[in-house]
């Protein structure tokens, strides 16, 4: 072939190509973290000190928490429209608790994470029995959940001094160093992770997540995998407003609703990276941290309030660009 | 059928509302100048340069954009806008974002932080942290908490029971024996909450008006919220209903274009606090039913933080002499339509209360 | 005779991707009043081929001309301006409009800016008129049958007026009398002069139906000729490069002495009667039947789909009723690989190895958690027993090929068999196990599923594909009005036999 001399450097350049799409589209927004660490460094001679990233990773560590259950549900393949509401919910059921039934504290926070997670339940319930899509069944106990929050503290919010063993899960160092809320957060991360991807029901929540009649037919148990997802999404959903009334110091009915919105662009900037299309806890962290590090680095630069917004957007567009140059993706 | 035309858009009418609110704070500005409380521009210039975060709650607020203005329009004329490094950031509504635009204003070692509207109740992991800091740390209306330096407000108290009492004196004078009313209450913010709780004591004394409904309303959506439930109080009471007690001028002005659409606005009447700009402008309307407000000076809280801080950041002087109580409450004059509403243009923060007007006739006639 | 020039002449084109020449220097001649068939093993180049052709991407080189002019696409739209117009595999028909809307659907008449309704049945129907389809276009397509709607499908390309009408495997879902009513309708097309090109795996219908060959490999032209001047086994050994040994099943004798894994007596699933079945140990049984007969229904209930079912009497190796879950029928060792692998078997956006090991999570499992030293393990020995052609077991499965996803699907349930010390002997249940495949793995297909019987399992395969049965079984059951026939053994049996079983 007489062609083929000239064929084959073109080739070569082609498959370097094809290495460097499939490298970006997976690694893509892993490098726009660093990328962005990077420039907030230079921009910034306050953005990389202990104590500023510290900062950050407190900042982050309730969303992180919040996603971290989002993420399971993703997985599963399953929405979770329902986390800010279930988050606002059980920090104003931990103040009220303390403030108003004079609980302990151990009993004030197991009270309303079981709280959340049974609501989380009872969207499986709603998603397996009733057949309701995900999508609804959650955006519907999203107000049902408001609505109970508003009826417990009358649309206003719970003031009191809470015992100082609570603030310990905001303001607590573990040997005095590291913040206790980056602790509880990693902490939950890790289980998460390590249930998504080392234990069997972790398969099977994914299996089903990627093709449940495939997953059906494989003899899973399909929809104890969607109740279990939506209920630990429910699980970090609550775990995350207790943490957050104690860092805050009241409980404040609004506080849970930006979570949805934050935790949904943490989740889906994470799955354009590593395994782009799939819901994975790792992936889920670098959304979070992306978020996180924005948010910080605009503040230090004294930028414009807007410009967190108009960020934010961009690197999401950035982000599911890059995951794309390897082919189109199926997020939902 | 009619409720179509009843509900405005609310989208294009929030714009309206700053853009008003804007333009009185551009008209105020000259005021400002000369108040510029005792700091000329050169007294002002011999501070040393300050670095100050300004961490505002909601900055779509109406509050929140007249304090700004105030605070820079200070900053203008005394002339510190050429050394003053004044970074802004919002934590539009979310209490979490709050206290992390405050740590972020710790990490990059401001001077000074000046939170605008927060609620300072539900900011403990910040506080914590300015205490830590020791960072000198100012409030507008967050609810005074240690370690603010100063909260400056006005007194909720007084003002709720300003305009509550001016409600009740308003029933009397239209020869009620028995008077129906509705209220609309918000209780996410300590000013608005307080005045509910004043309006309350004030009915406790008054058996003879009866509270008929109240609707508890969220900062988010309020003003679509307060058109629906006073649409259905309408609906459902006509005119036995005699008045309508709204926690501050927004939702007070939704109220008056719902009773006007219904058109009761000869037998219901609004009373409302703030003295929102775009609220006494239709106040000079004598058919419009928003009766009486308390006229907050967010313009001048905006300055006075400046001038303190400049005080105690910029020249050192020593904070227990410029703020001998932690909380600094302003005057709010009592508004009442065809009174003492300030014509058109002119700020309201120096207008003159209700009451003062009685003194000042008694005090000229005792004058001669 | 002045010669005409062809309808379509492809000149060398050329296409690379990347690394690999997908199609390299092919000339093709397509003239009106012919179907030309175009065969080769999956990779071969049709697919790109055929995209170049209807413009829905450039080639790197060569060039198209329609009646001796050369032309250059831009995009689909022009193709279809220029007259070459598409059916692709994909049925493109929208079920809950009826065949007036969507034979017109993009181009329908308006009338003061609305949808002129009675226009757009008189065109739809006029055009159904004049090839001869008798289908009821005021019915919602999704009420039709496959068969139907893939005509429907045909004629809303013909619909564009075509001088070309380009088939991409527009017989691969349908079953054998669908696909001859499909000819007699292409046979109308052909007669009024289009030119056709047409793509499929099933060679007997290409000898049968079509007026030349050409046979693509590796991007290449390798024949091009009057189907009476080839064999179909000429053919094969073009696409593949080598001789495909005749894949019929011999009977080795063993097979029906085994004992039994499965007897059905009595029964019945959805519509469909069973009066009895069984099969043995080392035994492959078939079932023919159209699709959607109710023999996928039959395949999934005995695999623990919950299908409305009833039996007189059942009998599974520790079980004397239909397993009442998926989970179940696997403990007893029934497995199912069922049809539609995308669909149904395959779990798109996972990899290989976790798509292997989604069969047998608890066998590769302690504890709760899993075992990742040995899933890896189990996974790379499926991949090499089954020769799956992957870059390792972490690509993921939907950048395989068509005949090694298949290996897939079928690989999970050997990871399982193999990895389950426990295991019963297995019943496996197979739902058209070489759908969209091609020639050279279907054939190590049915090398796989012979290994399975000679090895013990007992083997049930439902395929529209009768020529596989025939291949594969030993004996083979026919659904004919709703009742699935008495067993008979495949020695003997014709395709056409068969297929007058079923009708």
């Amino acid at each position: 072939m007489s062609t083929s001399d000239t064929e084959v450097p073109q080739a070569l350049a082609d498959a370097e190509g094809a290495r460097v799409a499939n490298f970006l589209a997976c690694y893509g927004t892993v490098l726009a973290a660093v990328a962005i660490f990077i420039a907030f460094s230079l921009a910034s001679n306050r953005f990389v000190s202990a104590a500023n990233l510290g900062n950050i990773l407190v900042q982050i560590s309730v969303l992180m928490v919040v996603s971290s259950g989002l993420t399971v549900a993703v997985a599963s393949g399953e929405f979770d429209l329902s986390v800010g509401e279930v988050a606002g919910l059980s920090g104003v059921l931990a103040a009220g608790m303390m403030v108003w039934a004079k609980l302990p504290v151990a009993l004030a926070i197991l009270a309303p994470v079981a709280c959340g997670t049974a609501i989380g339940l009872v969207n499986g319930f709603l998603v397996t029995r009733l057949r309701i899509p995900s999508l609804i069944a959650t955006l519907a106990m999203g107000p049902i959940a408001l609505g109970a929050n508003y009826a417990y503290d009358g649309g206003d919010s719970i003031y009191a001094t809470f015992p100082e063993s609570f603030y310990y899960i905001a303001t607590g160092r573990l040997f005095g160093i590291i913040p206790v809320p980056i602790v509880i957060a990693l902490v939950v991360v890790a289980v998460f992770y390590v249930l998504l991807n080392r234990t069997r029901i972790g398969r099977a929540i994914v299996a089903t997540g990627a093709n449940i009649q495939a997953a059906r037919l494989s003899g899973i148990a399909v929809d104890r995998c969607r109740v279990l997802a939506l209920a630990l999404s429910a699980f970090g959903a609550a775990m995350g407003g207790i943490m957050l009334t104690a860092r805050l110091g009241t409980g404040q009915p609004g506080a849970g609703e930006p979570y949805l919105l934050d935790s949904l662009t943490a989740v889906f900037l994470g799955m354009t990276a590593f395994k782009p299309g799939r819901a994975t806890v790792q992936g889920t962290l670098v959304g979070v941290v992306i978020i996180g590090m924005l948010d910080n680095g605009l503040n230090l630069l004294g930028a414009p309030f807007y410009l967190q917004n108009e960020v934010r957007g961009v690197v999401m567009i950035a982000a599911v660009s890059l995951a794309v140059l390897r082919g189109e993706i199926r997020f939902f | 059928m009619e409720n179509d035309t009843q509900i405005p858009d609310f989208a294009s009418r929030r714009a309206l509302l700053q853009g008003l609110g804007l333009g009185a704070a551009a008209l105020a500005g000259p005021k400002l100048a000369q108040f510029a409380l005792g700091s000329t521009p050169a007294r002002a210039a011999e501070g040393k340069p300050v670095k100050l975060a300004v961490v505002a709650q909601q900055m779509a607020a109406q509050s929140d954009q007249r304090a700004w203005a105030g605070f820079q329009q200070w900053l203008k004329t005394t002339g510190l806008d050429k050394t003053w490094q004044v970074t802004q950031t919002d934590a539009k509504g979310d209490p979490g974002a709050l206290v992390s635009q405050i740590e972020d204003a710790i990490t990059a070692k401001s001077d000074a932080i000046m939170v605008l509207f927060g609620t300072l109740t539900a900011a403990h992991s910040a506080l914590a942290d300015l205490e830590r800091s020791k960072i000198p740390f100012f409030s507008l209306d967050s609810g005074w908490q240690a370690p603010a330096l100063a909260d400056i407000t006005s007194n909720n108290w007084v003002m709720g029971g300003a305009f509550g009492q001016y409600m009740v004196e308003r029933l009397l004078a239209d020869g009620k024996q028995k008077a129906n009313i509705c209220a609309i209450i918000a209780n996410f913010h300590h000013g608005t909450r307080k005045r509910g709780k004043v309006m309350k004591a004030i009915l406790g004394e008054n058996e003879w008006i009866s509270l008929k409904a109240e609707r508890v309303i969220q900062y988010q959506g309020f003003f679509e919220t307060t058109q629906n439930a006073v649409n259905d109080w309408l609906t459902r009471f006509g005119d036995e209903l005699d008045a309508i007690w709204c926690p501050w001028d927004e939702p007070a002005m939704a109220a008056a274009e719902v009773i006007q659409a219904h058109k009761l606005e000869h037998k219901v009447f609004v009373v409302g606090c703030d003295g929102h700009p775009t609220a006494l402008e239709r106040m000079r309307n004598p058919d419009y039913p928003l009766v009486a407000t308390c006229a907050q000076a967010f313009e001048l809280w905006g300055a006075y933080g400046g001038w303190m801080v400049n005080e105690i950041v910029g020249k050192g002087r020593s904070a227990k002499e410029v703020v001998p109580v932690p909380t600094v409450d302003f005057p709010a004059p009592l508004l009442v339509k065809g009174v003492n509403i300030p014509p058109a243009g002119k700020p309201t923060y120096d207008a003159t209360d209700l009451y003062y007007i009685y003194r000042d006739r008694a005090v000229a006639g005792m004058k001669g | 005779m002045a010669m005409r020039p062809p309808r379509l002449s492809a000149r060398a084109v050329r296409k690379s991707f990347q690394a690999t020449c997908a199609v390299d220097g092919v000339d093709l001649d397509l003239h009106a009043g012919e179907i030309l068939a175009l065969v080769g093993a999956n990779g071969a180049g049709k697919s790109t081929l055929v995209k170049i052709l209807c413009g829905a991407i450039a080639a790197d080189d060569g060039q198209i001309a329609i009646d001796g002019r050369v032309v250059a696409f831009r995009a689909v739209a022009d193709a279809l301006a220029a007259g070459i117009a598409v059916a692709h595999q994909q049925v493109a028909i929208i079920p809950c409009l009826d065949g007036a809307e969507n034979i017109m659907l993009g181009r329908e008449p308006r009338r003061f800016g609305l949808i002129d309704q009675a226009a757009l049945r008189r065109k739809a129907q006029a055009l159904a008129d004049r090839v001869g389809v008798a289908i009821d276009l005021a019915r919602e397509c999704g009420t039709l049958s496959l068969g139907e709607t893939k005509i429907l499908d045909i004629l809303k390309a013909v619909a564009h007026d075509p001088a070309v009408l380009i088939l991409d495997e527009p017989t691969a879902s349908l079953s054998l009398a669908e696909s001859r009513r499909l000819f007699t309708f292409l046979d109308e097309l052909k007669a009024r002069g289009l030119a056709i090109l047409f793509i499929s795996h099933h060679l007997n219908e290409v000898f049968a139906h079509c007026d030349r060959v050409a046979v693509l490999k590796d991007g290449r032209k390798v024949f091009d000729g009057s189907v009476a001047a080839a064999t179909p086994a000429d053919v094969v050994r073009l696409m593949v490069g080598r001789a495909i040994e005749d894949t019929k099943r011999e009977s080795d004798g063993a097979a029906g002495d085994g004992d039994l894994a499965l007897s059905l007596r009595g029964a019945r699933v959805g519509r469909l009667a069973i009066p009895a079945l069984d099969i043995r140990r080392g035994e492959i049984v078939g079932i023919a039947g159209v699709l959607g007969a109710g023999q996928t229904e039959l395949l999934e209930r005995l695999a623990g789909v919950p299908h409305g079912a009833s039996a007189a009497s059942v009998r599974l190796p520790g079980l004397a009723r239909l397993p009442h879950s998926v989970a179940e029928a696997i403990a007893v060792g029934v497995y199912l690989v069922a049809d539609n692998r995308i669909r149904k078997a395959l779990f798109p956006g996972l990899d290989v190895q976790e798509n292997l090991a989604s069969g047998a999570l608890g066998v590769l499992s302690r504890h709760l958690f899993m075992q990742p030293g040995a899933e890896a393990g189990a996974a790379r020995d499926v991949i090499a027993r089954l020769g799956i052609k992957c870059h390792g077991p972490r690509q993921d499965v939907m950048t395989l090929s068509g005949g090694n996803q298949q290996k897939v699907a079928f690989g999970r349930w050997l990871l399982r068999m193999a990895r389950d010390l426990q295991a019963p002997p297995p019943l496996l249940l197979l739902d058209n196990p070489t759908e969209g495949v091609d020639v050279g793995a279907k054939a190590e297909i049915y090398a796989l599923i012979h290994d399975f019987a000679r090895k013990g399992a007992a083997v049930l395969v439902a395929s529209a594909e009768f020529a596989e049965l025939l291949a594969l079984c030993d004996r083979v059951h026919c659904i004919a009005h709703h009742q699935l026939g008495a067993a008979r053994p495949c020695a003997g049996l014709t395709e056409d036999r068969l297929l007058l079983e079923v009708a």
